[in-house]
């Protein structure tokens, strides 16, 4: 998501590794996001060129592929909440009768274009005003996003799945067309065309279907090297890099997928976590306990990933943020690339939410990795029940834990370790490597 | 005499524990947005699964996560206690995909093994792109899976099921009319149309022909109310409490009320694209978007019926509607109709007093103010 996104050495509290350095990848990628982002707000804001701000499960290679400034609106929220700005925005949202049981994690992103403060205290100056706001699903806050800045908003449907395969993640990357359904995915392309039309029309350029078919490519390209990534950490004997470093360098990849930047960059994450593993350097070498966590990224305390290594063994070697990227993202045969970025979205949010598919997923992924037990951040998101029952099932123990992934106002540190310990201690006692 | 019996069979379908009186020749609908004509002209009665208001869901509150409120526990709750069990079959409406992935992956895991076969009907609502090839689509696998279920039905049969719809539906619509003209007390109203959870659509045409013609009550006085809710209103109780305040409901943006029959089936056109057309256009809900297609029916009340108050109902367990309320506010304001913002649980005792004391204050404030 964010380099920002907290401190991936963990120093806050607890006492992980002094000599395990950060990647070189992390101090990179941060220059590059820096860099990226001065010239978005250049483009967008000194020569008036149209903004997207967009969901995170829309294909922003369509954005790539006709050089539109865009920005994910979860990473945004991720930024404000790495900042430690959640609960302000939060505050800001109740001020303008948001309540606030509706969700924080894309809806700070309003909260910061509601407040009235100047853009210079907002993280990294604010948003721009969009031309265009797409979401799919709709969470809600992005229409009110489009409403308060008069920008054009358009919300996709994406068609329900009716023929569930536990095993969609053996068969997505190539036979995704026989997996998803012609009608389907029919149905989404339509809406994807749509979106083009959009962005022609706010930028007066024509999609050039070509310029598409290599932006897909190399998005494809980034996921393979992430899969690569993913088998090192899952065989590797012990864990060589911190979940919060992973998701951040995933996801800050992630949003520039389709670029050479992003192809680079993940070949040098590659290069880098194998290098640690050859030269055996791992984030806890008395590793007793590997972690699974679910759920939202928690963008606001990537620390708490490292809390407990040194206490008791535990890292958390996986989560969904590097596993969707290898099992989602990757969707081969470009006769027509917006069908194919169609075939990826079409079911894509229930593999990572509904039954059947993402408790198989978990459980599945439970095992490649070795894992002892997983941590599910329990927001009342949808399917987690079911995501529990599947681990639990497959004798993973889960630990639900009551928090908010953004909004820091949920956030007890001292009841959460304390659940995680009574967890680690009841549950995985005995596990253990 | 018709009062009292839609009163009756109201009563009926709030009732707990459900007693739906399904056998094999019913198919249990759950959510509005379903092609009832289909189903009856393919030899079954149509069953609609509507939510109860009952505090316990014991069964469905294992499956559901914090984020889902009242409405779907207690659907899902009837459906795990078999309710549907003897049903041919069960068609989910797109609203309702959580509860059909569930139940699916319950029949898969050996937990529902009394479940009958689980369809849902996908119409895409989108307003900015034409989705109609897939909703044909759609069409044709519920015809299909209703031939699977031993149905069979055949142009004629089809034509004469819109035709009995149709009228059911004007005769819904009459009634409508002559609540907002001030006939009929707003929950009474309410509850008669409720009813045809309970009876098929000719008997429930029958009884609210009866109520039109019986010996009016005296029309009701007070200040002209309209209710929006995060939750569909599947009970009367934050209509008794907005009455309770001395205010008289005249419209409420529910499919068990004022969106109840919507438009007809045009008799006349191709039945699969008339069909489509009437429920891609009657849609209602949270899931409509842009905000224009969802707040069209709270535009078209604020301009017509001479309104006195709007009641949004925004209950403790919403995550969705919330992002509509600020909106709704300022349109309300823009069209000067009072608002007042429910925010209590109604099903209980105490957020029902807790409503009925926020509408109050409202008029309070309308008339001093």
């Amino acid at each position: 998501m964010t380099t920002t996104a907290g401190n991936p050495t963990g120093s806050a509290t607890g006492t992980p590794r002094e000599d395990l350095a950060q990647l070189d990848v992390t101090r990179s990628l941060r220059r590059h996001q820096r860099e990226w982002w001065a010239q978005l707000k250049a483009r967008t804001e000194d020569n008036g060129e149209p903004f997207v701000l967009a969901g995170a499960n829309i294909p922003h290679e369509i954005f790539e592929a006709m050089d539109i400034p865009f920005v994910t609106d979860v990473w945004y929220s991720g930024l404000v909440a790495a900042k430690r700005r959640s609960g302000h925005y939060s505050r800001v949202l109740d001020e303008h009768g948001y309540h606030r049981r509706l969700d924080r994690y894309a809806g700070l992103v309003l909260g910061v274009y509601l407040d009235e403060d100047q853009d210079q205290e907002k993280p990294w100056g604010g948003l721009p005003d969009p031309a265009l706001v797409v979401t799919m699903p709709d969470h809600g806050a992005a229409e009110n996003v489009a409403a308060r800045t008069g920008a054009t908003y358009l919300g996709l449907e994406r068609p329900i799945a009716t023929r569930p395969v536990p095993g969609w993640w053996e068969l997505g990357r190539h036979a995704w067309e026989d997996l998803e359904g012609s009608d389907r995915v029919d149905a989404l392309l339509a809406q994807f065309r749509e979106l083009v039309a959009h962005c022609e029309h706010i930028t007066g350029r024509t999609l050039d279907v070509d310029r598409l078919r290599c932006v897909v490519t190399l998005a494809n390209r980034q996921q393979e090297l992430f899969t690569e990534v993913r088998t090192l950490l899952s065989t590797a004997p012990k864990l060589p890099v911190r979940l919060g470093e992973v998701m951040s360098q995933v996801m800050g990849i992630q949003w520039h997928r389709g670029t050479e930047w992003a192809v680079q960059q993940a070949e040098r994450f590659r290069d880098e976590v194998r290098e640690r593993v050859e030269r055996e350097q791992w984030v806890c070498p008395h590793e007793r306990y590997r972690l699974m966590y679910l759920g939202l990224g928690l963008w606001q305390q990537l620390e708490f990933f490292s809390r407990f290594e040194q206490s008791h063994g535990v890292v958390f070697a996986r989560s969904n943020y590097l596993s969707i990227a290898c099992d989602a993202y990757p969707r081969y045969g470009d006769r027509d690339p917006l069908r194919t970025l169609a075939g990826r979205y079409v079911t894509f949010n229930d593999y990572l939410h509904h039954p059947p598919w993402a408790g198989a997923w978990a459980e599945w992924e439970s095992r490649t990795h070795r894992l002892h037990g997983a941590v599910q951040l329990d927001n009342g998101g949808h399917g987690t029940r079911f995501i529990t029952a599947a681990l639990e099932a497959a004798g993973v123990p889960v630990l639900q834990l009551p928090t908010d992934a953004v909004d820091s106002r949920a956030w007890d540190e001292n009841r959460l370790s304390t659940l995680v310990l009574r967890f680690i201690e009841q549950r995985l006692a005995g596990t253990g490597t | 005499m018709g009062a009292t019996t839609l009163e009756t069979r109201y009563g009926e379908a709030q009732a707990w524990p459900a007693d739906l009186g399904i056998d094999a020749s019913c198919v249990v609908c759950v959510g509005t947005n379903i092609p009832i004509e289909l189903i009856t002209a393919s030899g079954f009665r149509a069953v609609p699964l509507v939510a109860r208001p009952v505090t316990a869901t014991p069964r469905a509150d294992d499956l559901l996560e914090s984020g889902y409120g009242a409405e779907f526990r207690s659907v899902l709750e009837q459906l795990l206690c078999g309710a549907a069990d003897a049903a041919a079959l069960v068609v989910f409406d797109r609203r309702f995909r959580d509860l059909y992935y569930y139940l699916k992956e319950t029949v898969r895991l050996g937990w529902t093994p009394g479940l009958p076969p689980l369809h849902v009907f996908d119409l895409l609502l989108t307003r900015s792109v034409d989705c109609s090839a897939y909703n044909r689509e759609q069409l044709r696998l519920l015809a299909a899976q209703l031939e699977r279920s031993g149905g069979a039905t055949d142009p004629a049969r089809l034509a004469g099921a819109i035709a009995a719809a149709n009228a059911w539906r004007a005769a819904v619509r009459t009634v409508l009319a002559e609540r907002r003209r001030g006939v009929g007390r707003g929950a009474a109203v309410f509850r008669a149309l409720g009813a045809a959870r309970v009876l098929d659509r000719d008997a429930h045409r029958v009884q609210l022909d009866a109520l039109r013609t019986a010996p009016a009550a005296a029309s009701p006085r007070g200040p002209r109310a309209a209710l929006f809710a995060a939750e569909t209103l599947y009970h009367d109780r934050l209509h008794t409490a907005v009455e309770s305040s001395g205010a008289v409901v005249v419209d409420e943006d529910s499919e068990w009320g004022s969106r109840l029959a919507g438009s007809d089936v045009d008799p006349d056109a191709e039945p699969a694209a008339a069909l489509l057309a009437k429920y891609w256009a009657d849609a209602t809900g949270r899931e409509l978007r842009p905000f224009d297609a969802r707040s069209a029916f709270l535009r078209s009340v604020v301009e017509n019926d001479a309104l006195d108050l709007v009641v949004l109902h925004v209950p403790p367990s919403d995550t969705r509607f919330g992002w509509d309320v600020p909106a709704m506010v300022h349109l309300c304001d823009t069209a000067r109709v009072p608002v007042a913002v429910v925010r209590s649980d109604v099903l209980t005792d105490d957020g029902h007093t807790e409503a009925a004391t926020t509408v109050a204050r409202a008029l309070d404030r309308r008339t001093t103010g």
